[in-house]
């Protein structure tokens, strides 16, 4: 089963789109896909239309309140373990009850999982409990970067932080950076992929996701981009990217 | 035409060391702390960071926290006697009236 984190404590740099279509890419390679929502604002919950109500979530799951399996949400293509505005108060709570070793809650909760070929997790927009939560669930990470100046100082503090993981005993490898929100018309864009490659070299991957509606468009008709536009900008982008991850291995 | 460069060199320059630091290939001579501790260091922003024993000691080596306090000390003293001075003036009206 391989894990990957989608990370980046920036908002809007396109991690629960990433988290999102590249598992549906994943799935229409055959593979079983779960999708983990660790995000209060619950983004891809919502985006892919999962409804919550009356239902165990993710925060049930990480206090141990739920197993696992009683909070997936099959899709047709993929299983979302989604998430609620609770989790913020859920975060609190295992901070207090589990004060020296809270970041191996999801770890814990998911000891026992099996029956996935990838497990995908959408971390929140900080360096939070939550994030780490899931940095140290799986141990690799995938960084989605907006091709500007300003996402560049974000990164440096992901870098820090997986510095500080490692030292701690937790083995941390970067699967990759994605450049996102690529607009070709603009020089910046053009000119941080390109530093960004030679820079930090194999760490970048060779897909670029390119600005495109379909993206935006797809979670208000609750779909992934491939079933929304499948010959679309989006979709081919997704495609290449989970050719990448397969690869990888 | 000489290509605009947006970005300045030492950003680039801070994130190869950066991402060397991340994927281990750049020693540091740190030793390890419990996950959560540190975690918690990292995350913490940049203006609340507290300063290390080697920064203090430097600070009183050059003796620049020492000057600035004598200084404040200066400012309270000659505010102080401005004061008494007012008080004075207000007793002796008091006096004639």
């Amino acid at each position: 089963m391989r894990k990957i984190t989608v990370i980046n404590q920036k908002g809007g740099t396109g991690k629960t789109t990433t988290a999102v279509n590249l598992g549906a890419a994943l799935s229409e390679t055959g593979r079983e896909v779960l999708l983990v929502d660790l995000d209060p604002q619950a983004g891809l919950t919502e985006s892919l239309g999962v409804e919550t109500s009356g239902r165990p979530t993710v925060a049930e799951v990480l206090t141990r309140e739920a197993e696992p399996r009683e909070a997936f949400h099959p899709l047709s293509n993929l299983t979302v373990l989604p998430s609620s505005p609770v989790l913020a108060e859920t975060e609190k709570r295992i901070l207090r009850e589990r004060p020296s070793d809270y970041p191996l809650a999801l770890k814990d909760a998911f000891a026992g999982l099996r029956g996935f070929d990838f497990v995908i997790v959408d971390c929140p927009p900080s360096l939070g409990a939550l994030s780490l939560m899931g940095m140290v669930y799986s141990g690799s990470l995938l960084i989605p970067l907006q091709t500007q100046y300003m996402a560049l100082n974000g990164l440096e503090k992901i870098l820090g932080m997986v510095k500080t993981i490692r030292e701690a005993g937790f083995p941390m490898e970067i699967l990759g950076i994605l450049p996102c929100m690529y607009d070709v018309r603009t020089s910046l864009s053009r000119q941080v992929e390109e530093h960004l490659r030679e820079t930090l070299r194999d760490k970048v991957f060779r897909t670029v996701i390119r600005q495109s509606v379909s993206l935006a468009e797809a979670p208000a008709r609750s779909k992934d981009v491939l079933s929304y536009q499948p010959g679309g900008r989006g979709a081919e982008d997704y495609r290449a990217l989970a050719k990448e991850v397969l690869r990888h291995g | 035409m000489a290509k605009k460069t947006l970005i300045p060199a030492e950003k680039w320059e801070g994130l190869r060391h950066a991402m060397e630091e991340a994927a281990g290939t750049r020693k540091t001579s740190k030793t390890p702390v419990p996950l959560a501790e540190a975690a918690g260091e990292a995350a913490r922003p940049e203006r609340g960071k507290k300063r290390s024993a080697g920064e203090k000691g430097k600070e009183e080596r050059t003796g620049e926290k020492g000057k600035e306090k004598k200084e404040k000390k200066k400012k309270k003293d000659k505010k102080g006697k401005k004061k008494k001075m007012k008080g004075k003036k207000g007793k002796k009206r008091k006096g004639k009236g």
